[in-house]
């Protein structure tokens, strides 16, 4: 597609247009002999990936589409049958649960199984368990790439050294035995370069919610706007094509004053400005969406949008020296952050966007989100003075949503604000 | 004499306020003493700084949970919330930080919780490299390791400590040859240490100074091999996984035994003898600590394996325990014990060896519906050769 004929579309038919050319692509991988990589969000080597014309595949993208589409309790209960315990994370059982089943992705057709299992052990302990589930299923080479924790807050010389040298010596080398071709530093250059440019566009993206009204809505309306950004997309000409439409459509919404997108048109005016901390709930997305937008309550920053890197922080990946990015990539993302950093950035997304207050969506599956945000909570109250609330449900096991526990705690927490703004 | 030293043992494990720690704390008033989360640590970095390293796994059924259960929710495990009620009832008063392994999402937060609520102690996360390349993951964890010692004696290591480094390696060693003899005479003579004194053995390596733990080891271990009059009971062997780190009561281990299982093999505290064989005592010590956490550790649930397979090893360890049969056994919502079950179990059902799994919690004291399912599995192997 041209330039032109880009400029000339929405961000809704571009990013239906990649969604369907990239499954496209994915059910033709053996035919046309292209090669998979399984392997996470978080800490992804898109640009990498790409270079040796691998095709990219994310088993918690997958969980997630299961569940959007009403299949991850079968696959989960699947899953449990094959003797996995009901207190682990269900975004592995329902993808278990998937493979068993035939591993049928959104297209209908059946995903490729990998010719290589890329583990970015980045921010969450249970992907490696994950993987050698995957490992046992598919005979295929796995690989680790592990990512240190900021446990200090900081990215030191030895954390960078440490990432670079297995990239080196270890992930590329692999990746060229399965490709059959080369490394090519000229084309991750390019690649890098092209994930920058999209980089700058997202950033524009996420900060145009400090507006009043806020254009988007940084929670739930943000999971199309990180779409390419955290999936396959990240490096290509697609991925900053959409950008500028998106970033198009925020400008005349911001213009026009129409508010946040919904899923009944534009929310207009806005009563609450909330930042929220969490993944979202899959299984009843859309219900727990509107809970917030009919109640007036638009997610301005959230930090599920930063699970696949912090750009509004500063970082992009850079030409001039890829390898070292990517490993400052891998350890900024914001599950490898530690609690107190957490504290301070959801503090400081309350503080820049003119949030209301934060709430945290606690997931039973996520102890890499999970543990600690009780205290978390406390922490940013105590930091920023604005009401904090608490809702529980799950990623993708629908047995663990209850509407009414999660009405009642929202309707009593927008309550909090209202009498807090009444007695100023 | 024996029942002398394991009276001592189970006082000391069972003491919610520490009480042995805070003697020696008396005793070296201006020795560093450092906390150390499970599941592995390097401590002879401690105890070269003439310190004493303190194992905190959990807090056991004796801390009753009052602030704790504030700061986590229900599908998060025990151990964290009894570790900070401790704090905060300041078992941990005086001690100079903590050391937090790279095993579980749950520890690794902690270390940051831990950092905002006693900003007086130092609170460092340990990575374990995931890399075994000398190169790439040694280079990574020795300077690791200089960074936490700098922590644990206020400076980067210089000879004088280096030296004292390798005194603590072979006073680690030491202990490690006692407590696997131990763990090889149990092994043997199940019926001649019973599965509470073996623990109490085990867990105060914890909260003793090795110079002072390895003596009560072999002194027990002279005293039983002199003989103790017992008979073996009509007992199936097995080994129990899962316990890495949220510890088992002592209550729970029993009466495995008493429904007739002899637990002749576990993952209880693996850190403490985690290492397959003795750290190098000559040379560089701090690459001794890295070539032994490189090359000489055993398989565990939060170690990246490679193309090695946990299932596999699992099999070699219950036939080299002659064990009959598994107990998986681990605390609710362990990720890592709990994720990678189903995998174990695979390889134990191609190799024909029968197992039972359960849950538990620290503070449990519920045993009747674990002590069915250990008598039914021990019935079912004596009586029904495995038939379950």
């Amino acid at each position: 597609m041209s330039e032109d004929q880009a400029r000339t579309r929405s961000s809704k038919e571009l990013r239906k247009q990649m969604f369907d050319d990239y499954f496209q692509q994915l059910c033709a991988a053996r035919e046309e002999g292209k090669k998979v990589v399984y392997t996470f969000v978080p800490g992804n080597l898109t640009e990498l990936m790409l270079s040796f014309d691998f095709i990219p595949v994310y088993p918690e993208i997958n969980a997630i589409q299961s569940a959007l589409r009403g299949e991850s309790k079968a696959y989960i209960n699947r899953a449990e049958i094959h003797g996995h315990s009901e207190d682990v994370c269900t975004y592995v059982k329902c993808d278990v649960g998937m493979m068993l089943s035939g591993n049928i992705g959104p297209s209908g057709k059946p995903l490729p199984p990998p010719d290589l299992l890329l583990l970015s052990y980045t921010g969450c302990f249970t992907f490696m368990k994950w993987f050698e589930h995957l490992k046992a299923l598919y005979d295929c080479p796995m690989v680790m790439l592990h990512v240190p924790y900021q446990g200090d807050g900081v990215i030191t010389e030895a954390m960078v050294s440490y990432v670079t040298g297995q990239l080196e010596e270890v992930v590329i080398p692999l990746m060229e035995k399965v490709a059959g071709k080369k490394y090519d530093p000229d084309r991750v250059r390019d690649l890098c370069s092209m994930a920058a440019k999209a980089e700058d566009l997202f950033v524009s993206c996420l900060e145009a919610a400090r507006n009043v009204p806020s254009p988007i809505d940084g929670y739930f309306g943000g999971v199309f706007e990180i779409f390419p950004i955290f999936n396959a997309f990240r490096g290509t000409r697609a991925a900053v094509d959409y950008y500028e439409a998106l970033l198009r459509e925020i400008g005349l919404r911001i213009d026009q004053k129409l508010g946040s997108f919904t899923l009944e048109g534009n929310m207009g005016e806005e009563k609450y400005r909330l930042v929220v901390e969490g993944t979202p709930n899959w299984t009843h997305f859309w219900e727990l969406w509107k809970m917030f937008y009919r109640r007036k309550a638009v997610v301005v920053a959230s930090s599920y949008t930063r699970v696949g890197g912090l750009y509004d922080l500063g970082f992009r990946h850079d030409p001039e020296s890829p390898l070292e990015s990517f490993a400052r990539y891998c350890m900024g993302c914001y599950t490898n952050l530690s609690l107190p950093q957490r504290v301070e950035l959801l503090s400081r997304y309350i503080r820049d966007y003119r949030a209301d207050g934060l709430i945290v969506h606690s997931v039973k599956s996520c102890n890499s989100f999970s543990a600690g945000q009780l205290f978390l909570l406390q922490e940013v109250e105590k930091k920023t003075g604005v009401p904090c609330g608490f809702i529980e449900s799950d990623l993708v096991d629908p047995r663990y949503f209850s509407h009414a526990h999660i009405k009642n705690r929202l309707d009593a927490y927008f309550q909090m604000i209202d009498e807090q703004r009444k007695h100023g | 004499m024996t029942e002398g030293i394991l009276d001592s043992l189970r006082d000391i494990c069972e003491d919610p306020a520490l009480g042995a720690v805070r003697l020696w704390m008396e005793q070296h008033p201006a020795a560093p003493v450092v906390g150390y989360l499970p599941a592995y640590a390097p401590r002879e970095l401690v105890y070269a700084a003439g310190g004493l390293a303190v194992g905190v796994w959990g807090g056991g059924a004796r801390v009753e949970i009052i602030h704790g259960d504030a700061y986590y929710q229900s599908y998060i495990c025990h151990l964290p919330r009894s570790v900070i009620e401790m704090a905060k009832k300041g078992v941990f008063e005086g001690f100079k930080g903590f050391v937090f392994p790279s095993i579980c999402d749950v520890i690794r937060n902690l270390s940051g919780m831990w950092k905002l609520l006693f900003p007086r102690q130092w609170a460092s996360y340990l990575d374990l490299p995931q890399n075994f390349d000398p190169g790439i993951g040694g280079k990574f964890y020795r300077e690791e390791l200089i960074r936490l010692s700098t922590l644990i004696r206020g400076a980067e290591p210089d000879e004088d400590y280096l030296e004292r480094l390798r005194e603590a390696i072979i006073l680690t060693n030491r202990q490690r040859k006692a407590l696997l003899r131990l763990q090889r005479f149990r092994r043997s003579f199940p019926h001649k240490a019973p599965i509470d004194e073996y623990y109490y053995l085990l867990r105060s390596a914890l909260l003793l100074h090795p110079s002072e733990h390895t003596g009560l080891v072999e002194r027990y271990l002279s005293a039983e091999i002199e003989g103790r009059d017992a008979k073996p009971l009509d007992n199936v062997r097995v080994v129990l996984v899962g316990a890495f780190c949220e510890q088992p009561p002592v209550g729970l281990l029993k009466t495995i035994e008493r429904a007739g299982c002899y637990i002749v093999n576990d993952d209880l505290m693996l850190g403490l003898c985690w290492l397959t064989s003795p750290l190098r005592e000559e040379g560089d010590p701090l690459e001794s600590l890295v070539e032994g956490y490189l090359e000489k550790t055993g398989m565990a649930p939060f170690k990246y394996q490679g193309d090695k397979d946990r299932g596999e090893e699992l099999v070699r360890l219950v036939h080299e325990s002659k064990a009959e049969g598994v107990l998986f056994a681990a605390p609710s919502f362990c990720d890592p014990a709990l994720l990678e079950r189903p995998m174990l179990q695979e390889a134990l059902k191609k190799a024909k060896i029968p197992f039972t799994s359960f849950k538990y919690s620290e503070n449990g004291c519920q045993y009747q519906g674990i002590r069915e399912m250990a008598g039914t599995f021990s019935d079912s192997l004596r009586l029904w050769d495995g038939e379950l």
